[in-house]
């Protein structure tokens, strides 16, 4: 587990001012753009925090992002199926890093 | 034929990938100036434009704008002025205000297409975060922010081909008569019935 700080203050009200805009609009708009919403919170998070991540992180951070960039947002992913495995790929890579850099893959069962 | 109206129109895209560079506060004025000059029904312009080119203000504004994928140098927030609006005696609900927002912003962006600007609207903002980003007064609604920047051409913007063309849009004349309404005004013609008015 590391203890880096990567966002500050502003960054983090920053990120909830996204989140509960986002939460707001979405009773407007179509359901559909969710989980746009909810990627596009991941792509900013992961934009305020290269910066000041470890180079592990930061070669993490840029993977999710590149990922992220590739997954076409704005339209129904029922519309274009070839997203969801992006988006199951996103997961993967999102959970390995977790586990390498919690420590959890060095841990014995 | 030069068409310069023409080519701006159809050349038009909505560009999210820009340049950090700040945008001329003459061009951003050309801008707005066209705006100025949309339709406006009854020609009641029930609007105020806010401005804004200030990095840590855009910045606070994007926070509050889920739609704003694009950082931009500027931006144009179109408001209604309810103040206005009653003073012109239009009711709340009339949908040209709204209708008026899309020609304003229509007009800006073509205006900054043809200034070699980069430019997007947004609506999906928080109405109570952007008022208190910029301070709005009371009587001012925001409607859409239209995002400008210098473009950045070396990223491909990714474009979503579609089938619509103006023809497959466009019905022509009257419709053609519901297979009912032809038996009705037939018998109409017979004289056994008269059509509905
Ligand atoms: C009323 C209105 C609201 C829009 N809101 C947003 C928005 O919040 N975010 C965004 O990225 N684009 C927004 N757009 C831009 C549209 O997505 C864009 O015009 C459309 O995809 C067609 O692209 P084009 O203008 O490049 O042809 C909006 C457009 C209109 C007319």
């Amino acid at each position: 587990m590391s203890e880096t700080m990567v966002l500050n203050e502003d960054d983090v009200m920053e990120l909830l001012a996204f989140l509960v805009s986002a939460a707001r609009i979405q009773l407007d708009e179509p359901p559909y753009y969710a989980p746009m919403r909810l990627l596009s919170a991941a792509e900013r998070l992961s934009l305020l925090a290269i910066n000041r991540a470890s180079p592990e992180g930061r070669q993490a951070l840029e993977e999710i992002k590149t990922q992220i960039l590739q997954i076409e947002r704005g339209r129904r992913l029922s519309e274009r199926p070839e997203d969801v495995p992006r988006l199951d790929a996103l997961c993967r890579t999102v959970a390995q890093h977790l586990v390498n850099h919690t420590g959890l893959a060095r841990r014995s069962p | 034929m030069n068409q310069p109206v023409l080519d701006a129109i159809r050349t038009r895209r909505v560009v999210r990938s820009l340049l950090d560079r700040p945008i001329d506060r003459e061009l951003l004025g050309c801008v707005l100036d066209a705006g100025r000059w949309a339709t406006s029904a009854g020609n009641r312009r029930p609007h105020r434009f806010v401005a804004v080119q200030d990095p840590l203000t855009l910045r606070v504004l994007r926070a509050v704008s889920p739609g704003m994928f694009q950082r931009p140098s500027a931006v144009i927030l179109i408001c209604i002025d309810w103040d206005r609006v009653a003073q012109n005696q239009v009711s709340r609900n009339d949908k040209t205000l709204y209708m008026d927002v899309g020609t304003s912003a229509q007009n800006m962006m073509l205006a900054a297409h043809a200034l070699g600007l980069a430019s997007g609207p947004v609506t999906s903002f928080s109405k109570e975060g952007v008022q208190a980003v910029l301070n709005l007064p009371k009587h001012l609604s925001p409607e859409m922010l239209v995002c400008f920047g210098h473009p950045d051409t070396a990223v491909a913007e990714k474009r979503t081909p579609r089938k619509l063309n103006w023809q497959n849009m466009t019905d022509w004349e009257r419709f053609p008569s519901a297979p009912s309404q032809v038996i009705e005004s037939k018998r109409d013609e017979s004289g056994s019935e008269r059509e509905n008015p």
